[in-house]
């Protein structure tokens, strides 16, 4: 039987955003002959509709192929990868399934941060790497330099990386021999215990929650009684099957095949990615390494606009939770906002792709509040609390020391931008790390820095400060002591918790200022003048007047204006119920986002 | 009997101002003969509408109708006249720009029962007509008012503008006292920059600049307080008037009486529907000639229509709006479902309730539209 293992080859593609990877997914899927030419949608394992239009991966789709290469056939078994910091979780779990990585660059980019931190995660997972230069058809495209920048930069050989255009199929050919010539088998025993590792899971209505598994050791077929191992939570299998790329029912999967596992399973949190799914009967002794749960680490308070929308934001959190193990949320009030919730998400990616689904699939109008982490509050009692929310810090007189998450940051930028990217690294309380030239057109910069300062507008500065040429990653990089404030904004005397802030003391003064200027032009005057405050504890730090509403109207009002003037009036009546307030003090809704447009 | 205004638009100007977002249209004498035919046609086919109702205003607004031959504005009334049951008292006026207003025409107009003129002045610096696109001067609106006196059309308003490039306190405060001098009624408004004027395009590009809102205001208060010195009572937000010279016509519309406007853009209120005719003069023409309707909008109002659209033009008249009478006529009492809203806004003395009346005080005006929006029904 182990033929049948020599002719599997399980691998995945891993990039750079927009380098190509689901395009050349996509040639590969059609020169197989997996999917008919008419049946292929531009980048058939991006899903979903945002994914599509934002050119990124959010889900994993895997799709087995067959291949035949010197007259013997070959499954080859392609797992997709999420491209994007958020999720290096769930890339290692998938990049854990399989024994080899194609490492696309762009010939016309060369070697970017991304390419450097997927292939340095994939050679960590001891894959086997090939190398694919992508976009030979674009003008621009170098080859030559490109496969040396791969040499040089990522130490790996490149001689031999086929040159492709994944867009017009040029030498797609040459990709599928080398994926059968250099990725290695794998190796399983399949009369061990079952041993399947779950890299992925997603709901299905009729299915219930679907676990995308790499079989490790064993077999498994339907009416199998399974175990979870991180939870003990035992349960029997409706169904197996392999993906081509649509589900195919099979009637057993056994090792080296990746396919998945039904078990009429009501929730996909039950299905934790990077867990081993064994046998009832016969369990294995020792699980797969490197499973962990995934824990949030960027928060953020989600609330309607409108107030009565609160239950149907609650369903929908809970539409996305089945899909998204995730996503984590608990019920919230806010003085200003009213009832809403607290999300937990991987990152600022992500959080922005809950948002935008929420907004778009559910038809829902959000108010999100300013991204926070999570700190660790040591009290003076001696316990320690994990606080996420600035509404829920302790007194201060009750807080011994607090401490933040950090990041450590690679940012790759040609060397004209160093220095700015320096200067807002070091604005954003960074310590350099490391710093080297890759080569002369291209510099690393290494530098770790609190989490909460990547959290506003890092990446949009990166971006403007290099003119778009930099790049940059980030991992997480443990705690690390601070010197914490809460700056909390007055309105009309009243402290608005919706806009408190969790800030470093050398920045309150700073933030302060900003955020009581820039809430000065986004709160509109009112009948009554209204004073904005910032302050730490009851120390006031900045002021700012909102001046009364002098004037709205005295325009000529005759008979056929009538219509014009009560559309006006409506229109501000709807405005109005935009506003949210706070004591007496109406606030429109941006403005709670104004903590992410400030300096 | 119940009664009704009658509105007539004369879509034409000599040249359009620079504000103006209003239907009209320049050059266009030699269509003039034919939208007055069509209007007779229309004042004569809406005859129906008048059956046992009374009209007791009528308002030749514009447009410049004393840019066309007067003899046309005879036509209308005596056309009208001929329709409708005109009350013997009822408010017959016109509005006329000081430089195409002769003696001839005022001559004619008194003859034809017009018995008020309201004259567009805006401003009396002739430099800050010229920024505004207006064609007259100074001197012409004062022949202009000295002709309406002679024939003893005693009833004049003068409309002035502030917040206008270049404008000075000084000079709205000079203005005011020209036009008091001269006119028993006195329209003050404030400049409103519409989309898609000459006026708001130079603004945007930077080229012409306009004074700040806070100043504006400032100079609106002191305007106030002189007209009243001088003895003209604010009677809605904009209008100023001696006892006795209030405008009626827009009055009504204020207190929500009926109205039943002719010509191009022209709106109506009649029985609980409101309808607008198209805005093209062209087609108005055509329409007219095939017997065809030029209603080209029509709004049933419903009752909560009905009530805000009372609560909000009731407002704008210094009586304000009657308590009982919104109470009887919707079922609504505005001061239980607004208590709160209405507390505070008395303390902050932007509205007065006072005698059954909720009315909106001095200090209120100024934001009636922020006013109002917090007293609409949820």
């Amino acid at each position: 039987m182990s033929n049948r293992m020599d002719h599997i080859r399980n691998f995945c593609i891993v990039a750079h955003i927009d380098h190509g990877k689901s395009t050349l997914a996509d040639r590969l899927i059609e020169k197989t002959g997996t999917l008919q030419k008419r049946d292929m949608s531009d980048q058939i394992l991006d899903s979903m509709e945002l994914e599509k239009e934002r050119g990124i991966t959010i889900k994993l789709t895997p799709t087995t192929m067959k291949y035949t290469y010197h007259d013997q056939e070959y499954t080859l078994n392609l797992i997709d990868t999420p491209g994007h910091v958020d999720f290096t979780y769930e890339v290692s779990r998938s990049l854990a399934a399989c024994e080899g990585a194609i490492l696309i660059v762009d010939a016309t980019q060369g070697v970017e941060a991304q390419t450097l931190a997927n292939a340095y995660l994939a050679i960590d997972h001891n894959l086997e790497i090939l190398p694919v230069i992508n976009k030979i058809d674009l003008p621009s495209a170098q080859i030559e330099e490109t496969r040396k920048e791969i040499e040089d930069i990522i130490g790996i050989p490149a001689d031999h990386a086929p040159a492709v255009s994944a867009k017009d199929g040029t030498n797609i050919e040459q990709v599928l021999q080398a994926i059968v010539e250099n990725f290695p088998a794998p190796k399983g025993e399949e009369n061990a215990p079952l041993k399947a590792l779950i890299f992925d899971s997603y709901y299905d209505n009729f299915k219930g929650a679907v676990c995308l598994v790499r079989i490790v050791d064993g077999s498994v077929k339907m009416g199998d009684k399974i175990e979870f191992f991180s939870t003990k939570h035992t349960f029997e299998v409706t169904e197996v099957g392999i993906f081509s790329p649509k589900p195919k029912t099979m009637d057993i999967l056994q090792a080296g095949d990746v396919g998945y596992i039904c078990a009429s399973i009501k929730n996909v949190s039950e299905t934790k990615v990077g867990d081993t799914i064994t046998s009832a009967d016969r369990p294995t002794d020792s699980p797969l390494p490197g499973y962990k749960e995934v824990k949030p680490v960027v928060f953020s308070g989600v609330f309607c606009v409108d107030g009565s929308d609160y239950d149907a934001l609650r369903d929908a959190l809970e539409k996305l939770k089945l899909n998204d193990a995730s996503l984590e949320f608990t019920p919230e009030t806010s003085q200003a906002l009213g009832f809403g919730f607290r999300c937990g998400f991987l990152g600022l990616l992500h959080m922005d792709i809950i948002g935008e689904r929420l907004e778009r699939e559910f038809d829902l109008d959000l108010i999100t509040t300013a991204p926070s982490v999570s700190y660790h509050v040591y009290k003076t009692d001696g316990t320690m609390v994990e606080v996420s929310n600035p509404a829920d810090l302790p007194e201060m007189q009750e807080i011994d020391h607090m401490e933040e998450p950090m990041a450590m940051v690679s940012m790759f930028t040609p060397p004209e931008y160093m220095g700015d990217l320096i200067q807002l690294a070091q604005d954003k309380r960074g310590e350099q790390v490391d710093m080297q030239y890759l080569d002369s057109n291209r510099v690393q910069i290494k530098y770790k820095m609190p989490l909460n300062e990547i959290v506003y507008d890092f990446f949009d500065k990166l971006k403007s400060y290099s003119k778009g040429y930099a790049s940059m990653d980030y991992e997480m990089a443990g705690y690390q002591e601070s010197s914490l404030v809460k700056l909390d904004i007055l309105l009309n005397g009243d402290i608005c918790d919706a806009l408190s802030i969790i800030v470093h003391k050398d920045k309150a003064y700073q933030k302060g200022r900003s955020l009581v200027e820039k809430l000065k032009e986004v709160i509109p005057r009112q009948l009554f003048e209204v004073p904005i405050q910032a302050a730490i504890g009851t120390k006031i730090i900045a002021r700012e007047t909102i001046k009364a509403l002098r004037k709205d109207v005295l325009a000529k009002c005759y008979g056929g204006d009538i219509t014009r003037k009560k559309k006006l009036l409506e229109k501000q009546k709807r405005g109005k119920k935009r506003m949210r307030k706070v004591g007496s003090v109406e606030i429109p809704s941006e403005a709670f986002m104004s903590i992410l447009k400030i300096d | 009997m119940e009664k009704f205004g009658i509105y007539v638009h004369i879509p034409f100007c000599v040249k359009k101002c620079k504000y103006c977002d209003f239907i009209s249209y320049t050059n266009c004498q030699n269509i003039v003969s034919d939208y007055i035919n069509a209007l007779l046609m229309e004042i004569k086919e809406n005859a129906k509408y008048g059956q046992d109702k009374a009209v007791d205003t009528i308002y030749i607004g514009g447009g410049t109708p004393s840019y066309i031959d007067a003899k046309w504005i005879a036509t209308l009334l005596s056309t009208i006249m001929e329709n409708y049951l005109v009350l013997p008292t009822c408010e017959i006026s016109i509005e006329c720009n000081p430089n195409s207003l002769t003696e001839e025409k005022i001559q004619i107009y008194k003859t034809a029962g017009v018995n008020r003129i309201s004259i567009g002045l805006q401003a009396k610096q002739n430099s800050i007509l010229k920024k505004i696109g207006r064609v007259h001067t100074l001197q012409q609106y004062i022949d202009a008012v000295k002709l309406c006196q002679k024939y003893k059309i005693l009833s004049i308003n003068t409309d002035v503008m502030f917040g206008l490039p270049t404008q000075k306190k000084k000079h709205i405060l000079s203005t005011l006292a020209l036009a008091t001098k001269y006119s028993k009624h006195i329209s003050m408004y404030s400049l409103i920059l519409e989309p898609d004027t000459p006026l708001y395009k130079e603004v945007m590009q930077g080229k012409t600049s306009l004074p700040k809102e806070d100043q504006v205001v400032e100079w609106y208060e002191k305007a106030v307080k002189y007209l009243q010195k001088k003895g003209y009572i604010q009677y809605e937000v904009s209008n100023f008037a001696l006892k006795g010279y209030e405008c009626l016509h827009n009055l009504h519309c204020w207190q929500y009486q009926d109205y039943l406007g002719f010509g191009v853009s022209a709106s109506s209120k009649m029985n609980g529907v409101r309808f607008t005719r198209t805005k093209h003069l062209e087609e108005y023409i055509t329409l007219v000639h095939h017997q065809e309707s030029t209603i080209i909008q029509k709004e049933v109002l419903t009752k909560v229509d009905q009530l805000e659209e009372k609560i909000m033009l009731g407002l704008r008249t210094a009586n304000g709006i009657d308590v009982q009478d919104i109470k009887e006529s919707f079922g609504y009492d505005l001061v239980k479902e607004k208590n709160e809203v209405i507390k505070a806004l008395v303390q902050k003395k932007f509205v007065i309730l006072e005698n059954g009346f909720l009315k909106i005080s001095s200090k209120g005006w100024y934001v009636m539209n922020t006013i109002i929006v917090d007293l609409l029904p949820n």
